[in-house]
């Protein structure tokens, strides 16, 4: 073998080795995908009934590896109640204060998988206020589309009480305990 | 509509404590010289005023600091303290303008912080900064030369009207928690303008009341403006309220307009101060118009 055959074979190893190794990183890293995603809130009005809502501006990333994780980013600002007026108020200071506190953001802190999907430990950071959560994030499925995008799906349900994030005004008609439901999907990077 | 005739009751023993405070620190003192007349004038609303915003918002959650606290934290105490040096005879007057110009310099800044790290460029952020800085120190230069020459009655009157007009805009527009920032300075002022109306001190010591009072109206309308005023359909609607909320205090000086001379200094003062109040009555008409087209696309009641 000649010396240029030799670097050859040693480039073309060197460039699988890291293709491969890339793959294999790769592999375990997702992008949550908005158009499939949704974040949805529930909350007493004047303890007469559940009132609902969602946040359209959703970003996040997966990691399913062993060093798995999962963080999301939500603009405050997106809040969506199908009441512009009600909307209007919810973004201004009495509640979201969303130009002050643009953002809405969970990273965890541990997440460990099991049967039905993984056990999240995270903060939760909204109004400003970061504080620690628990929460079972369920594996819905597993899918390639039709585009050749390979798709995991997660949701998952658990309440706070929008108080310990400082967001106290207007408790006697509007709840405390805001019941969320995350769903997304997320596609394999 | 109740439910805003209860805020504003809620917010009247503000009122009480200032007019309490002013009457107790002020009647029947003559403050020609200044001193400790003088400083009792302010230190009655300014303390009435400290009262009240903390009632409202609470000791700062170190976690979670927005504007309304650094209101709290920041511009109340620069105020006071350039007020306080103002009413010391004998303190250089460099030294005071100063004093007046960091702190209109330092207003926009201290309450812009999350417009400046999410919303503004920095271009934009230099241009607004700046221009409020320049706003505040204008109006307040302005104001304090009204005071010096003509005292401080008619002053504290437009000053709290301008601070319930801007109170009134912010419930209109959008955020009950800001309007009450905003409504429990008016009632302070207004407990304070009634308490000593037969004052001398009242016509003496103006300098130190609008060295207290303007930032803090600026900053409550800054405050109002940038993060709670939602007047979106027409798109100029919120800057021309802030606008004539801004200069509404300096109508004033209409009353100093030479053909206007022959009349009684009381007669004068109540023209000034009507002036001001059409300025505030135009600002308070273009908000409940916003408010009124945003109720019939969307119905009155959302709660």
């Amino acid at each position: 073998m000649t010396h240029v055959s030799k670097y050859l074979a040693m480039l073309t190893a060197v460039v699988i080795t890291v293709g491969a190794g890339g793959a294999i990183a790769s592999a375990d890293q997702w992008k949550v995908d908005p158009d499939h995603s949704a974040i949805v809130f529930s909350i007493s009005h004047l303890d007469t009934s559940n009132q609902h809502g969602r946040f359209n501006e959703i970003a996040g990333s997966v990691n399913t590896g062993e060093q798995a994780s999962f963080g999301f980013t939500v603009q405050a600002a997106s809040v969506d109640t199908n009441n512009a007026k009600r909307d209007d108020h919810l973004r201004g200071p009495d509640f979201f204060n969303a130009k002050q506190f643009p953002t809405i953001t969970f990273e965890s802190t541990e997440a460990t998988a099991n049967e039905a999907g993984y056990a999240l430990t995270g903060n939760i950071t909204l109004h400003g206020v970061t504080n620690p959560i628990t929460v079972q994030m369920v594996k819905v499925g597993e899918a390639d589309d039709p585009w050749g995008k390979h798709r995991v799906g997660f949701e998952s349900s658990f309440t706070v009480n929008r108080s310990d994030f400082g967001m106290d005004n207007m408790l006697e008609m509007v709840g405390d305990e805001v019941t969320l439901t995350v769903s997304f999907e997320a596609i394999r990077q | 509509m109740t439910e805003l005739v209860w805020i504003v009751i809620d917010l009247l023993p503000l009122g009480a404590i200032s007019a309490a405070l002013a009457w107790g620190l002020v009647r029947n003192k003559d403050s020609r010289q200044g001193g400790l007349p003088a400083i009792g004038w302010f230190m009655s609303i300014g303390l009435a005023t400290l009262i009240g915003l903390l009632s409202l918002t609470g000791l700062p959650p170190w976690k979670s600091i927005e504007s309304k606290h650094w209101l709290v934290m920041a511009v109340v105490p620069a105020a006071f303290f350039v007020a306080l040096i103002g009413s010391i005879p004998k303190t250089p007057k460099v030294l005071t303008w100063l004093l007046r110009v960091l702190v209109a310099a330092g207003v926009a800044p201290v309450l812009m912080q999350p417009m400046v790290r999410y919303n503004w460029s920095v271009s934009e952020a230099a241009g607004w900064l700046g221009g409020l800085g320049a706003t505040i120190l204008a109006v307040w230069i302005l104001m304090h030369l009204y005071t010096v020459r003509y005292g401080g009655r008619a002053p504290l009157f437009v000053i709290g009207a301008t601070a319930a007009g801007v109170a009134a805009c912010t419930f209109a527009s959008g955020s009950i928690t800001a309007g009450q920032l905003t409504g429990s300075f008016a009632v302070v002022l207004g407990g304070a303008w009634l308490a000593t109306s037969r004052s001398k001190t009242c016509t003496h010591a103006g300098p130190a009341l609008t060295d207290l009072t303007i930032p803090l109206l600026l900053g409550l309308l800054i405050n109002s403006w940038a993060y709670s005023w939602q007047m979106q359909h027409e798109p100029w609607a919120s800057r021309v309220v802030a606008i004539l909320l801004v200069v509404a205090p300096l109508g004033l000086w209409a009353d100093r307009l030479p053909w206007l001379k022959r009349l009684s200094s009381t007669r004068q003062a109540v023209l000034g101060s009507a002036v001001s109040l059409s300025l505030i009555a135009v600002a308070l008409s273009i908000a409940g118009y916003e408010a009124y087209l945003r109720a019939q696309a969307t119905g009155p009641s959302y709660y």
